[in-house]
């Protein structure tokens, strides 16, 4: 583990230890549900249906609603404004009202004094439900005929003419499952009446301020009734972007209803039921290359399985297909996606949001085209080289499909410097060596460059504001729109701004975030939250600093009469450093950070200030699928090595490198954490990670018992991290670079390993493997090793049916 | 007397624990009940370890053993001694752990960090304690397997937990260790049976807990319908998110605490000439692991895989038993060995043959006013090749797809005394005795097994009905079962994976 480049900084660039990390390790922080329940306090709980789809015939709330406790039931009925919710479109019901659309679907809410009285109200309650015939997968959907969106398209150049004259040509389809975000902190909310009708929430959602509109749509109240605050969550990966809404709009209903507090904290399993996860996809494509393997036209046809309702999985559709290309150059390309309704939970947000899947289907088809070139053709090339010889170029090559150039591109010196590092080649020979002769373990090696795009696609949500407030004692707080949720975002911030005044850390605390300190804030999520809220906080700090260096210099010129610097001219001979504030040109001329501060209240001169950050030059024209959306690639490229139990398909991975350039790192200790804890929760996706159904659309793996997230033992035993040697684009706060969702990708270097592994078999071998790749997966594909895939599009994963056909 | 409450210390203070809050999952009566919010629950079925506290028992001198709160009830900890985040270290006094965690980042969100701090601790000490001061390698990833994160990836984690040990090693640890007074105490208590009667809607539960088996078994001759909880990992897992259940009348029987049922000692031979081991039915795995290292190192491996280490230290042999789960990982092994079972009653005791007792899909045949007290397990000859394989999602932590036991000899080239048996394939644990027979006296070579496994699933098709669930396809596990018939012995002499 070595990293090299930090960002410069006294306290920006080092390793500070989380902000919270005392109170994680003691135990002393508050989650929502830690929070001391207040004497009025009502717990809420929430009946589902247990049908897939149906026609509601008669709720019977009667019975319950007579139990001792029972203080308030609502159904659709009782909704005093708005029925539905979404972020793109208003499609979702708070309460299911004549039809349910997924098992676990909201349709009433109870309100009782202590949970056995809810529970008991709960099973009281009687849904009488007619089904009628569920969507139950995307070709399901296929054939209902039913979408959430309409097709969508990148295109370049003329992909049917490049196709029909390129040497080779072969299609394959990608089968991709769900994944659960198994945040630790379940789904929850807080509500509390307080006066002139404001209505005070406390939820852990990564985003404050949608929470807070939904929550006032759903109330009929204007936002200035609604206040949000998050102070931290334990975990949220995408799943709290908009699913967190539900749950605030049910318990603000019922502090509305009832006038008393009222909490809703899902458990485990309903959690897991009642909430979509990441977008199970299919992606359908048709390559064209030479014999160097050059790609020369591309088709890609995605679908994805959107769920009942719209929420986010339009955008994460647009993403998956910014992603096609992964990191290579597309000359001639075809890109189509839509997305299908299904009745599974509404699919949504998870960290990679769409790029993920995009590039999982672009990396198996990369290693088809080797194994077809080297089984059908007799040219001698891996995988590798396909993957180096269609990287994006420098200063050639490197326009994406929707026409962004790829500038700064560090992608090909990574690969080979990755390549070099961990003896890939001299690996890679010994292993298909090794699988000739045959012995109980099969092995594979893969690499996978991963270049993810930084900024959201939707243009208006790169915008953030903060909050800096000095006190005349020189400590500070701050907070910002952006959400804390483990991944150190407020330890970052915390050490922008401590720089930004020469103090230390430990003089700046971070506040929670909260809509009636910083309102309109896009949701944590994108990975650009240091980008966008860091950028706002440095900007607050910056106006605070220079009203008290003009201070300072009228302190010291005072007895000259004239004024010490201009008003429109920036008070630059003041520096803030150790504790101090300094003028350049006198080191006499000097006071300490905090007398400073005093003064400056004394003088009534305003120590706080609000900053604002806006991401300059994107651009993004979703009806022509051209435009620059990002304000810059976070680059990398990781190699993983597996082990297959032919016996059984139990796979092990006891070697992974990766290599990714996060520019000039803030906190390389919190940036290494990123990159190890997404790979490893790609790790589950790619591998163990099993979301399955039963066939009524029911979730099976509905507990931590049915499944399975990466434990201390998957932990490759060989594991590097190196931080690539870059300095970092010029636009972003320290020259840092986004950090959150590019490592998950990454772990599709496993994937891609399994599939090497199998091709070593056989090409049918490979091309059956569906994600996750876990044994059943594999074992299923090695037994059918020399059946060859006559109907890719009809195969599915052996979670949905071993035999391929969907049930 | 009898008590109609417990008693439980607490980071130092005793609670008496009545009623409702007694029958409680410990997690709840610390969050809900002492206010004790830093052990957090993110399952509820013991998978996670983020509910992760320590137990000293009276029984048990100077060891924090971690368990899983979440499926451990208040009543069970009768007399025991519970440490929680809260009383370990403070802002201005971290422990080693603590200070590690801290200091390599090895927190993100926090949620399961109290947790893995005491799993931590929990090592060091003991260690500490039962260990010579030279450094003792620590493997810790195997360690930390019960406790899952979300964040870190583990790296980080496992950094640090290296690091702790450094520190604790160097400077010692600063966790409290429960003193003789409260020993001498808890005795008392724990001498004292409990019985408990909560009142609600549903109807009333009464849960008894009798100092010694003879009032065990005294209590069940007059009480029948009283279902036996043992370390409750099964038990209370099943009772995690239920609904309220129809109103009727329930009555527990705590016996994990029995000091009779911890035994494990070398009992007299069986008829066939192999060593007998007889394992006390409340043994916990971790105990019955320990022993086996020496006396039966496939046995000690495949208790490795079952759940975490806060599973293995709460969970019994005899609950594995008597859950008769076709997926229970001992259930495989016993059946190979021709162990017994010893049900005893206040009037009686038999033994029955694990295969005779193992009826139906857990059901097993137990006389309502009988215990499981022990079960006799052979061990095999030197000359005897014992082979257990689980296959299962995650190699850690997780329950079995497919479980397969096998045992033979070669004498003079030939197979000899082959006994397989499986779980996951079908309603209950089985011998395949067809295979077997085929098996028997065939040339000890790679193809006897090979011709066998494909007999075998034949004579499947019809025999075994595994079912197609989460963990797995019917067709996968056929697959996996023939695959690792045919491949017994080639595989027995084969590498590991590195």
């Amino acid at each position: 583990m070595t990293s090299s480049r930090r960002a410069v900084g006294t306290v920006v660039g080092t390793s500070q230890p989380h902000d919270a990390a005392i109170g994680h390790v003691t135990g002393a922080i508050t989650f929502i549900d830690d929070v001391p329940t207040r004497h009025d306090e009502l717990v809420v709980g929430l009946v589902t249906s247990q049908v897939a789809r149906g026609r509601i015939v008669r709720i019977d709330i009667d019975a319950a609603r007579a139990l001792p406790g029972v203080v308030a039931i609502l159904t659709a009925h009782d909704l005093p404004a708005a029925r539905h919710f979404g972020p793109l479109v208003r499609d979702e019901p708070i309460l299911a009202l004549d039809a349910v659309h997924y098992v676990g679907q909201p349709v009433v809410i109870v309100a009782a004094t202590s949970e056995s009285a809810l529970r008991g109200a709960m099973a009281t309650v009687h849904l009488e439900i007619a089904p009628t015939e569920a969507v139950l997968s995307i070709n399901d959907a296929i054939a209902a005929n039913a979408y959430l969106s309409e097709p969508h398209v990148i295109r370049r150049g003329d992909p049917e003419r490049a196709m029909a004259s390129a040497p080779f040509q072969r299609s394959g389809v990608f089968h991709g499952l769900g994944q659960e975000h198994l945040y630790f902190e379940t789904q929850a909310a807080i509500a509390i009446p307080g006066d002139d009708g404001l209505m005070q929430l406390h939820v852990s959602t990564q985003g404050p301020s949608e929470t807070q509109h939904v929550v006032a749509d759903v109330l009929g109240v204007g936002l200035h009734q609604v206040v949000c605050t998050t102070r931290r969550l334990g975990g949220g990966f995408g799943g709290k972007e908009t699913q967190a809404n539900l749950p605030a709009a049910c318990v603000a209903l019922v502090a509305r209803r009832t006038g008393r507090a009222a909490r809703l904290v899902y458990g485990r399993s309903e959690d897991m039921r009642n909430t979509g996860k990441r977008h199970p996809f299919r992606g359908e494509w048709t390559v064209g290359f030479d014999a160097t393997a050059r790609i020369l036209a591309l088709q890609v046809h995605l679908l994805s399985d959107g769920g009942a309702f719209t929420d986010l999985s339009p955008s994460v559709m647009d993403r998956a297909m910014l992603h096609t290309d992964n990191a290579y150059f597309l000359e001639h390309v075809h890109i189509e996606g839509r997305v299908c309704y299904t009745n599974h939970a509404p699919a949504t947000a998870f960290r990679g949001f769409g790029g993920p899947q995009g590039v999982a289907v672009v990396e198996g088809m990369l290693q088809e085209i080797a194994a077809v070139l080297r089984h059908e053709h007799g040219v001698p090339i891996t995988a590798i080289d396909v993957q180096r010889h269609n990287l994006y170029g420098i200063g050639e090559r490197d326009t994406t499909p929707y026409g962004q150039v790829v500038s700064h591109n560090h992608l090909p010196d990574i690969v080979d410097t990755l390549r070099r590092d961990c003896d890939f080649d001299v690996r890679l020979t010994d292993i298909e060596a090794a699988n000739r002769v045959g012995s109980r373990w099969l092995r594979g090696l893969a690499l996978c460059p991963v270049k993810f795009g930084i900024s959201f696609v939707a243009t208006f949500m790169n915008q953030a504001n903060a909050l800096v407030l000095v006190y005349p004692d020189g400590t500070m707080q701050v907070s910002t729109g952006g959400t804390e949720m483990g991944q150190g975002l407020n330890t970052k911030i915390r050490q922008l701004v401590a720089d930004c005044f020469g103090v230390s850390p430990h003089t700046v605390a971070m506040m929670a975030t909260s809509t009636d300190k910083n309102h309109n804030t896009s949701p944590t999520a994108a990975s650009a939250s240091t980008d966008l809220n860091g950028a706002a906080a440095v900007h607050a700090s910056g106006i605070i600093r220079d009203r008290l260096a003009r201070w300072a210099l009228i302190q010291w010129t005072a007895s000259h009469g004239a004024p010490a610097v201009a008003a429109d001219e920036a008070p630059t001979t003041v520096v803030f450093e150790d504790g101090w504030v300094i003028d350049r040109r006198d080191d006499a001329r000097r006071m300490s950070f905090a007398d400073a501060c005093a003064g400056a209240r004394f003088d009534r001169v305003d120590l706080g200030a609000r900053g604002f950050y806006a991401t300059p030059g994107l651009h993004f024209d979703r009806s022509t699928g051209r435009g620059a959306p990002f304000l810059y690639y976070t680059q990398g490229a990781a190699v993983a090595e597996v082990y297959i139990d032919r016996r059984t398909g139990e796979m092990s991975v006891p070697r992974v490198d990766l290599r990714m350039d996060i520019g000039r790192s803030i906190n390389p200790g919190i940036d290494r954490g990123q990159i190890i804890g997404g790979f490893m929760q790609g790790l589950g996706w790619v591998t163990n990670e099993c979301v399955s159904y039963d066939d009524t659309g029911a979730l099976r793996s509905d507990s931590l018992s049915d499944y399975k997230i990466p434990t201390t033992t998957d932990v490759p035993r060989h594991f590097t991290c190196v931080f690539h040697d870059s300095d970092g684009p010029s636009e972003t706060v320290a020259r840092s670079k986004a950090v959150g969702e590019p490592p998950l990708l990454h772990a599709i270097a496993v994937w891609s390993a399994v599939k090497h592994a199998l091709g070593c078999v056989s090409p049918a071998a490979s091309q059956r493997l569906c994600l996750p790749a876990t044994g059943e997966e594999i074992l299923r594909a090695l037994t059918m090793a020399h059946v060859p895939l006559t109907d890719g599009a009809r195969w599915a994963h052996s979670a949905v049916s071993w035999s391929g056909q969907h049930a | 007397m009898v008590s109609d409450h417990v008693v439980l210390w607490v980071n130092g203070t005793a609670h008496a624990v009545h009623g409702a809050d007694a029958v409680q999952p410990l997690s709840a009566f610390l969050r809900s009940t002492l206010h004790l919010t830093g052990t957090k629950v993110a399952c509820g079925t013991g998978d996670c370890g983020a509910c992760t506290v320590l137990v000293a028992s009276p029984q048990v001198h100077g060891q924090w053993t971690p368990i899983n709160a979440c499926i451990r009830y208040v009543f069970q900890l009768h007399g025991c001694h519970v440490l929680t985040i809260e009383g370990v270290g403070t802002a201005t006094a971290l422990v080693p752990a603590q200070r590690a965690v801290a200091a390599r980042h090895a927190s993100q969100c926090g949620f399961c960090t109290p947790g893995i701090v005491l799993s931590m601790t929990a090592v060091l000490h003991n260690s500490a304690n039962t260990a010579s001061t030279a450094a003792k390698a620590i493997d810790w990833p195997t360690a930390l397997s019960g406790n899952l994160c979300r964040c870190t990836g583990y790296q980080a984690v496992l950094d640090a937990a290296t690091e702790a040990a450094t520190t604790a090693q160097a400077g010692g640890l600063a966790i409290p260790v429960p003193d003789s007074a409260w020993r001498d105490e808890a005795i008392r208590h724990a001498a004292t049976p409990v019985d408990l009667r909560v009142c609600s809607p549903e109807g009333t539960l009464r849960v008894v807990r009798c100092p010694s088996l003879a009032e065990t078994l005294k209590h069940l001759q007059t009480n029948p319908d009283a279902v036996i909880i043992g370390g409750a990992t099964d038990f209370a897992v099943e009772q995690t998110d239920r609904p309220a259940s129809v109103a009727r009348d329930r009555h527990w029987l705590a016996t994990d605490h029995l000091a009779e049922l911890q035994m494990i000692r070398e009992g007299a031979p069986h008829a066939s000439g192999h060593r007998v081991l007889e394992i006390g039915a409340g043994v916990r795995w971790s105990a019955l692991q320990e022993v086996c290292i020496h006396t039966c190192p496939p046995l000690a491996e495949i208790i490795g895989r079952v759940g975490g280490p806060q599973i293995r230290h709460a969970g019994t042999i005899g609950g594995n038993i008597m859950t008769a789960s076709p997926i229970a990982d001992l259930l495989p092994m016993l059946l190979v060995m021709n162990a017994e079972v010893v049900l005893t009653a206040a009037d009686a005791s038999r033994r029955v043959p694990i295969a005779q007792f193992i009826i139906g899909y857990r059901t097993v045949d137990r006389r309502l006013n009988e215990l499981l007290t022990a079960v006799l397990l052979s061990l095999p000859h030197d000359d005897e090749v014992l082979r257990l394989t689980k296959v299962s999602r995650r190699h850690d932590g997780d329950i079995a797809t497919v479980a397969l036991a096998v045992r033979w000899r070669e004498e003079q080239e030939t197979l000899r005394d082959v006994a397989i048996a499986v779980g996951g394939m079908g309603p209950m644990a089985v011998r395949l005795t067809h295979t077997e027979q085929a098996l028997e006296g065939q040339p000890a070579t790679d193809a006897s097994w090979s011709v066998a496994a494909s007999q075998a699933m034949d004579v499947a098709r019809d025999a075994l009905h595994p079912r197609s669930d989460v963990r797995g396809a019917a067709a996968y596990r056929r697959e996996v079962l023939r695959n690792l018939l045919a491949f017994t012995r080639a595989d027995q002499q084969a590498e590991r994976v590195p």
